[in-house]
């Protein structure tokens, strides 16, 4: 380790002068169990993702990833992940190019095609529809093998037309919401979902189906950012799922996602009685029980807790594919829901009892609830003078009554305005004064560019000038 | 020449003659005058002058005529000669003689208000044209209107100019003019022209931006930003640019754009205000760095439009907007935190944005009435002592709430009669009629009918009726006829 530590920091560095994110104390995960529930393609990404984002694990990240690789026949990827380890530890043995796989492996990639191409061709010459179909599959598959999604997702979306049963609609959109969450193509994979929604089963397939569309979806609206969705797709996730989809995502990512998704979105009721108390998402929990920790610790009012628990794992988190760009904006209005929901029951609070129940400085609280109050979050108002925090009492009936004042007299001046101006404008057509264009000239007004300079001083010192320059035409 | 002089004084026969009487007396009085060579007029008689003969309050045509005649033949000696004849005529006139020779008239205010310009003393003229425009019907435009703002303009006499701008204009002079007739046949012109019409609103506009009453300054913007039509004048545009900088002092945003602006000044509007778009945004954001940058990029454009004042305005109030805004979020804060802000943006020198400048700026706007706040010192040593704004939120006293509502009520009322005038009006328009039996034919019989005489509360638009005046739709739809010609 000791000899790497040069190029590490060289790489992260020049990294994280590019803008990523790079996360540099070790997660709380151990690697090789947390890879090994992925299977497929998803593994070798999110072995990737650690590789370039955490110093401490990417090495050892990148070696699992090449030693994956080598089993597929993804040469692109294979060379990428071999770059970047060179660039990070130039001596490890993994760091060659081997030279004569590739050569050997992107050989028969070719070939394959070529077959297959060749195989689909006369399929089309034969006109049977199921041939065709399964020989665009071939094609899809093979092409997702080797790394060429663009071209895996042209194959698959071009098994449509030759689809004669729901079944093979059915696998088509399973391949392609496949293909586009690995490409980050959300749009698709929702309109995919629908599709399959949209399709007669029996109640069988449903189940089946269920798991996987959930976390599709889910997913779909954990990218968009529609947290609130996010949570309720992933709490209805049947516990079924098990390890069915982990070439996309494990149990463990259900319970991650959905867990953080309600924490920021849902109120404490909402909490205790969608997630706490919801049979099937328990069994998610109970694989991170640091979660449910957390979401308990919310439900019970105890948010430095909640929150302490949350910072412990936050690296975890943003070494996760689908979580890290949200990440912080999760916490973000994890942490501004628990500042309103602690301030409920309190109509003001001191400053430093709350900065202490958010294990934080009072500073940094204040300039918090500050950017809150702005955005229109948090209902209250600072003295700091007294150094506390007071609730706005908005429900007070004298307040009341001068707010039906004041509305009824903006109201009114509203209407009058308003009217005065219609009774104008009517007036001015009837009388005929409306603007009128020179004709056929353009419409625009002569010289109001440029032609502004004469004498103008101010506001009060206007000159003759001026004036004149009005009465033009 | 006496016997002219009899019949003269013997017009009007009494001060209390019937309009078509006092017609019929004019008309054949006009007869004679126009006969009259002026040179007659402008003569002596009997070595007395006429002008002291005649009663400017009680032979008002005839003195019009010969103040008329002496201004032709003497030019603007003569108009100097007479200048005091022509005050206490303008004072004391008679409007319902006068009318009946509208051209005349509007010769001796025009040489007038043209000479009091040229001679460089036209606060002289301020009185007597108010005094006349007030005499001859300020609710409905007229040629003095447009003439006498600007003099109040010229004069900074705003006071005065807003005196006249208070009252409602209810009524133009109808000008339209058939198509295919030239737009000023030869011998004669209309009253007004738009130009007119737009001049003053846009002067009215900065007469009341002089007296700071941002909303009615922005509401005669709005008259003139939304004025209809098929084109944009350029003064369109200046109001225009105006208007977003009364916005921002009104309430701190841009007001948005009238409804029913007409496309082809909204087009105009678009591509030739840009900068004030950006100085407003900046001003919206709240940041101060941001706000600032823009209002010295922009400072020439102020400059060459004439709208610095305006600007430099806005960079003050948006201090005490941000001000204001404080109060959303503390209950107390001191001096010394807001003057850390750095709020200040016009850029003075001196002391400006320090702690005791911004300790007089809140100062001054609890004075104001701006918000509703208290200054206390922790000591009573000035140099060591820590001020302390403390916003109090609760609400202005119940009394002056309803005051206003109480006047704004008399205010509806007068409107809605007005409103109504104008409905009757349009009721009985040519188009309106035409409109009906349109809708009467499409409609296949009765229609006609059964509007006047099946639902006689259709037209009538009481406050309160439920008639949403405030919303696009009735009026819209009866309008819609004249919308189609414009």
């Amino acid at each position: 380790m000791a000899s790497t530590t040069g190029p590490v920091q060289a790489f992260f560095g020049h990294r994280k002068s590019e803008g990523s994110l790079v996360v540099s104390d070790p997660p709380k995960f151990d690697l090789e169990s947390y890879i090994s529930n992925y299977t497929g393609r998803t593994q070798v990404e999110r072995l990737l993702h650690i590789g370039l984002h955490s110093p401490p694990l990417c090495v050892e990240a990148l070696k699992l990833a090449i030693k994956a690789l080598r089993q597929t026949s993804d040469v692109p990827r294979y060379k990428l992940t071999v770059e970047n380890i060179r660039k990070i530890a130039p001596d490890d043995p993994d760091a060659a190019m081997d030279d004569e796989w590739v050569e050997k492996t992107s050989r028969r990639v070719a070939s394959n095609t070529e077959k297959i191409e060749a195989d689909l061709k006369s399929y089309k010459h034969n006109l049977i529809k199921e041939s065709i179909r399964m020989g665009h599959e071939d094609l899809g598959n093979h092409f997702y093998a080797s790394g060429d999604l663009v071209n895996a997702f042209k194959s698959y979306s071009r098994m449509r037309d030759f689809c004669t049963a729901p079944k093979h609609i059915l696998d088509m959109s399973l391949q392609i919401i496949r293909v586009c969450i690995e490409q980050g193509n959300y749009m698709s994979v929702q309109s995919h979902i629908s599709k399959i929604r949209n399709l007669s089963r029996t109640s069988e397939e449903e189940e089946a189906l269920k798991p996987k569309l959930c976390v599709a979806m889910g997913l779909t609206q954990l990218a968009s950012g529609a947290f609130r969705d996010a949570a309720k797709s992933f709490l209805e996730c049947p516990p079924t799922l098990g390890a069915s989809y982990n070439d996309v995502i494990s149990s463990n990512d259900v319970a991650i996602y959905g867990g953080l998704c309600a924490l920021a979105s849902m109120e404490r009721g909402q909490l205790k009685k969608e997630v706490l108390d919801n049979n099937d998402f328990r069994n998610f929990l109970e694989l991170e029980p640091q979660m449910r920790k957390a979401i308990s610790y919310f439900h019970t009012a105890k948010y430095s807790n909640c929150l302490q628990i949350l910072e412990e794992y936050k690296n975890d988190y943003h070494l996760d594919i689908h979580l890290q760009k949200h990440v912080n904006r999760l916490y973000e209005m994890i942490r501004s829901k628990g500042i309103v929901q602690y301030f409920i029951p309190f109509s003001c609070v001191t400053l430093s009892s709350m900065a202490e129940a958010f294990a934080t400085s009072e500073k940094t609280l204040e300039k918090e609830l500050v950017g809150m109050i702005g955005k229109g979050i948090l209902d209250a108002r600072i003295d700091t003078k007294n150094r506390f925090v007071a609730q706005l009492l908005t429900a007070k009936e004298a307040d009341l009554r001068t707010a039906v004042h004041r509305d009824t007299l903006a109201m009114a001046q509203n209407y009058e305005r308003t009217t005065r101006m219609r009774l104008m404008r009517m007036n001015i057509i009837r009388a005929g004064l409306e603007v009128r264009g020179p004709k056929g000239g353009p419409n625009l007004p002569p010289g109001v560019t440029g032609q502004g300079s004469q004498g103008w001083v101010g506001h009060t010192g206007r000159t003759q000038g001026f004036m004149e320059r009005f009465h033009m035409g | 020449m006496e016997k002219l002089v009899d019949i003269f004084l013997n017009f009007p026969s009494s001060p209390t003659l019937s309009d078509s009487e006092l017609y019929k007396q004019a008309t054949s009085l006009l007869n004679t005058l126009n006969k009259t060579p002026a040179t007659q007029l402008a003569s002596n008689v009997n070595g007395t002058d006429l002008l002291t003969v005649l009663n400017p309050a009680v032979n008002s045509l005839v003195y019009l005529y010969v103040l008329v005649a002496r201004m032709d033949l003497g030019g603007r000696n003569a108009l100097d000669a007479t200048w005091n004849n022509v005050v206490l005529f303008l004072e004391t006139f008679d409007p319902r003689q006068v009318r009946h020779a509208h051209d005349i008239f509007r010769r001796l205010f025009e040489a007038f208000y043209a000479h009091a310009v040229d001679t460089q003393k036209p606060l002289l003229a301020i009185r007597p044209v108010k005094k006349a425009l007030v005499r001859y019907n300020p609710t409905r435009f007229s040629f003095m209107h447009t003439s006498f703002i600007r003099l109040c303009l010229l004069t900074k006499c705003y006071r005065d100019g807003a005196a006249v701008l208070d009252i409602d204009l209810v009524e133009f002079p109808y000008v339209k003019s058939k198509p295919g007739e030239p737009e000023n046949p030869v011998g004669g012109r209309k009253e007004v022209t738009y130009q007119d019409v737009l001049c003053y609103f846009l002067y009215g506009g900065m007469i009341y931006m002089g007296l700071k009453e941002w909303r009615r300054a922005a509401d005669f913007l709005t008259y003139i930003v939304a004025c209809p039509g098929n084109a944009c004048s350029a003064m369109q545009v200046e109001a225009y640019k105006k208007y977003i900088l009364v916005g921002l002092l009104l309430d701190g945003k841009p007001l948005p754009m009238p409804k029913v602006t007409s496309a082809a000044a909204v087009r105009a509007y678009k591509a030739l205000t840009k900068p004030y778009e950006a100085f407003a945004l900046a001003f919206k954001s709240g940041n101060t760095d941001l706000f600032r940058q823009e209002a010295a990029l922009l400072s020439d454009v102020f400059r060459q439009d004439g709208n610095t004042g305006l600007a430099v305005q806005c960079m003050d109030v948006f201090r005490r907007m941000q001000i204001i805004a404080l109060r959303d979020t503390y209950v107390t804060l001191s001096v010394e935190e807001i003057s850390k802000k750095d709020l200040e943006v016009v850029g003075r020198g001196g002391d400006v944005g320090g702690k005791e400048e911004t300790e007089g700026v809140v100062l001054g706007m609890i004075e104001r009435d701006e918000i509703r706040a208290s200054l206390s010192h922790s000591g009573p040593d000035l140099k060591t002592s820590e001020t302390t704004v403390h916003f109090h939120n609760n609400p202005l006293s119940e009394l002056r709430n309803l005051r206003a509502l109480e006047s704004q009520i008399s205010r509806t009322i007068s409107l809605t009669k007005q409103v109504k005038a104008m409905d009757r009006k349009l009721g009985l328009s040519k188009e309106y009629i035409q409109y009906i039996n349109r809708l009467a034919k499409t409609a296949g019989g009765s229609s006609l009918l059964s509007m006047g005489a099946g639902d006689p509360d259709a037209m009538d638009f009481d406050y309160g009726g439920g008639t949403g005046w405030a919303d696009d739709e009735p009026e819209e739809t009866i309008m819609q006829d004249f919308d189609d010609e414009i």
